[in-house]
């Protein structure tokens, strides 16, 4: 098995003088700072040589006291090693410019046109750098940069001015103060790109077509996002996305907020997932610190993601079900019933239902109550007959299966190399997995399989969910079985100001694959934390889908998917 | 098989049929059973509470406010401070539970806050104590604490004294001593 030394000296005899500065954390871990003009062929010389078939995505980063921008490359691979490569290539301040990596990895297009719209660097070679999750009015402000003076104030009217447009509305301009104009850190004119629906109308191309809206406010979608098809008859030619309509620029505000703090944050990018969220960000922090998290604790807290895991299984199935409305809405209402008392399980150790600002770093904030593992004993049998009895009713239902049966189906290749985690990729046939690739906590010692499907399928990755459910009821068992008594806090102090350093911390989301990268410089607050979150990567690949499918289809394909937008716009 | 299923089929609703269930729960009159660990709205023990601000330093999202409010206890909060809630932008996080030096901040079964203008969503420590004083037992503290002071400044003052006349006999007795003992009184 391939360990990151090896990757680097690889890397260096290769392409000698390429790498400028290096740091082995670990086998599975590498840090290169790699020439700009050689990204390209090293990343070449990876994904051939060494199997890092995965881009796992990209991250900006603001030094503005080293006046240089820096953009990191997280590479890994498919289960062939579990190196994570994080690759960083540094440019100047004053127009930022890097090579672009879509040509090699086609979804690398995403990752960095968030990064472009950000932070201002340009990706030479990119081929749509169009404004994706920011409104028209912030583009070329680039707000996540460090020298950025924010929005204003609405509330208090502070240097906005109110003006009442000709239809009766009012609105709110910010006039830029002459000092300010004078010294151009304002952006005065802020540069203009062709509007999406401009863009999306240059694709009809004769009177058959027509553009179809789904979205942002439609049955169908789990939050607002824009999915506009072109069709022509009952096909779909082409599909185009747009995010940003719950942009909540999370990364931002927690660069201004404690480092304990910030977990109230991670909750709040996906309430369905927010136990798994608030695992990631604190393990990346406890992992600066060089904390150890007790045994008690490291139980207490994968017995809560799996249920949490379970619950959302739950609610993505479900809610699925009731978009393709052949179904029916009868197994949602089970599902949420089901649902309801798991809830209500994790409901009585962190007191809160869904966001719950649980996890602490080196430890957790509650001990299971007493009474726990009889209630779970209570309650998972029933989870698993039922969810046995939802396999059961989904394989005999002839609608059912001829609706999701090789619809959306994606071939391994192409799941690999587009990008997708998760239930989706597993659905494909590729056993792809947080827990088994980049094991933390106790799940080395726990035995339980990774669900793969067979065709790749809408219908597969329903399958692939429910199986889990019964698989993460296993893992909760074990751990009831096992967990010890003991503290649920390190001894450890924690301190208010982390010292320098930086961590990529990994963790199966519900979704997918999930990922921190926390810097630290020193401060009582995060320098930077960059989410890669499991959704955003797999809602890129909803437009190459979607494309010559049925109307309906469309709905059964985003729908299987299960979404969660919230967490793709942060 | 197809007689095995259908009666397998049968089976759930005989065994519902037997059970009493509750489907529909009639919200206002009948709550649902909360656990002991809810996180609802807080419940301060005023008795208790030493005014550090500890819960408004931490709070994300900046709802918590230290207001004067008088049936606190001033022998340990002196300038009788005590917290003030907006339930407006409180995310119930429970992070300023967790850092109270004192534990006199917890999080109650309480959820219902709901109030006909913005301004009646923001609680008072009247609202959320649990445990207070009384006007009288408030004064009774007060003196107390007077009495308290005066009897620290009367033992200062006597430690002083004693001091200086230490300080007197030892340069009256020359370097004998070169560092004299400090305060005994206290």
């Amino acid at each position: 098995m391939t360990i990151a030394s090896e990757v680097l000296s690889s890397i260096q005899s290769a392409f000698p003088g390429a790498v400028l500065d290096s740091r082995v954390e670990s086998d599975r871990r590498l840090w290169a700072t790699i020439d700009s003009n050689k990204i390209l062929d090293v990343c070449k010389h990876l994904s051939s040589k060494h199997s890092f078939d995965h881009y796992s995505g990209s991250a900006g980063v603001d030094w503005i006291a080293r006046k240089e921008m820096e953009v990191v490359e997280i590479m890994a691979s498919h289960g062939a090693h579990q190196v994570v490569a994080m690759l960083k290539i540094k440019t100047p301040r004053e127009n930022p410019s890097v090579k672009s990596l879509t040509g090699l990895y086609w979804n690398a297009n995403w990752y960095e046109r968030e990064i472009w719209e950000m932070f201002g660097i340009n990706f030479e070679g990119h081929p749509e750098q169009y404004p994706l999750l920011l409104s028209d009015e912030l583009m070329g402000a680039w707000p996540w940069r460090k020298d950025y003076k924010g929005y204003p104030d609405l509330t208090t009217g502070e240097r906005a001015v109110e003006i009442t447009t000709p239809d009766g509305y009012t609105e709110y301009r910010i006039p830029p103060t002459p000092a300010e104009v004078e010294a151009g850190t304002v952006v005065v004119e802020r540069p203009k790109y062709p509007s999406f629906r401009e863009r999306e109308e240059l694709e009809i191309k004769s009177d058959s077509e027509m553009i179809m809206h789904l979205g942002p406010q439609h049955a169908m979608v789990p939050g607002p996002f824009l999915l506009d098809i072109l069709v022509e008859g009952e096909r779909v030619k082409k599909a185009f996305l747009d995010l940003g309509y719950i942009h909540k620029g999370i990364e931002k505000i927690m660069e201004n907020r404690t480092w304990l703090q910030g977990i109230t944050y991670t909750d709040r990018m996906c309430y369905v997932a927010s136990l798994s969220n608030n695992e990631c960000y604190c393990g990346a922090v406890e992992k600066i610190l060089g904390l150890e998290v007790p045994q008690r604790a490291q139980y207490i807290r994968v017995i809560l993601e799996e249920l949490s895991r379970i619950q959302s299984h739950l609610i993505g199935t479900g809610e699925f079900l009731t978009l393709v409305a052949g179904v029916g809405y009868a197994p949602w209402q089970y599902m949420i019933m089901d649902r309801e008392k798991i809830i209500s399980l994790i409901e009585s150790v962190t007191g809160a239902r869904l966001t719950h600002t649980f996890v602490r770093f080196g430890g957790v904030r509650n001990d299971l109550p007493e009474g726990f593992a009889e209630q779970c004993k209570k309650v998972l049998p029933y989870m698993k007959s039922r969810t046995e009895e939802f396999i059961e009713l989904f394989a005999q239902d002839p609608i059912y299966s001829a609706r999701m049966e090789n619809i959306g189906s994606i071939t391994p290749e192409t799941a690999k190399r587009m990008g997708v985690s998760g239930p989706p990729l597993r659905a494909t046939g590729v056993a792809y997995d947080m827990r088994k690739e980049d094991p933390i906590l106790l799940y080395p010692d726990l035995d339980f399989k990774v669900i793969t499907g067979t065709r790749g399928d809408s219908a597969d990755r329903i399958d692939v969910r429910l199986r889990e459910i019964l698989e993460s009821i296993h893992i909760i068992e074990q751990c009831l079985d096992r967990i010890p008594s003991g503290p649920i806090k390190t001894e450890a102090k924690i301190p208010k100001k982390v010292p320098a350093g930086e961590a990529y911390y990994r963790v199966e989301d519900p979704r997918g694959e999930m990922g921190m990268y926390v810097i630290s410089d020193g401060g009582d607050k995060p320098y930077r934390v960059k989410v890669r979150g499991p959704f955003y990567a797999t809602f890129q690949t909803l437009t190459p889908l979607l494309e010559g499918v049925y109307i309906a289809d469309a709905v059964a394909i985003a729908g299987s998917m299960d979404g969660c937008p919230s967490e793709a716009d942060r | 098989m197809l007689k095995i299923k259908l009666l397998k089929n049968f089976s759930w609703p005989l065994k519902i049929a037997t059970q009493e269930i509750e489907i529909t729960r009639l919200y206002p009159e009948k709550m649902m059973e909360l656990p002991a660990a809810e996180r609802g709205i807080h419940e301060l023990d005023a008795t208790t509470c030493i005014g550090c601000s500890s819960c408004a330093r931490v709070c994300p999202n900046n709802c918590v406010e230290m207001v004067h409010y008088k049936f606190g206890n001033p022998l340990k909060n002196k300038k009788m401070q005590f917290p003030q809630i907006d339930f407006g932008r409180c995310m119930f996080c429970g992070l300023c539970v967790d850092e109270c030096p004192v534990e006199c901040l917890k999080m109650g079964k309480k959820v219902i806050m709901a109030g006909w203008e913005r301004k009646d969503i923001i609680k008072d420590p009247e609202f959320l104590a649990t445990k207070k004083f009384s006007a009288k037992e408030v004064a009774d503290l007060e003196v107390e604490g007077k009495r308290i002071a005066a009897e620290k400044a009367a033992a200062k003052k006597a430690a002083d004294a004693k001091k200086a006349a230490d300080a007197k006999n030892a340069s009256k007795e020359g370097a004998a001593d070169a560092n004299p003992k400090e305060g005994g009184a206290s």
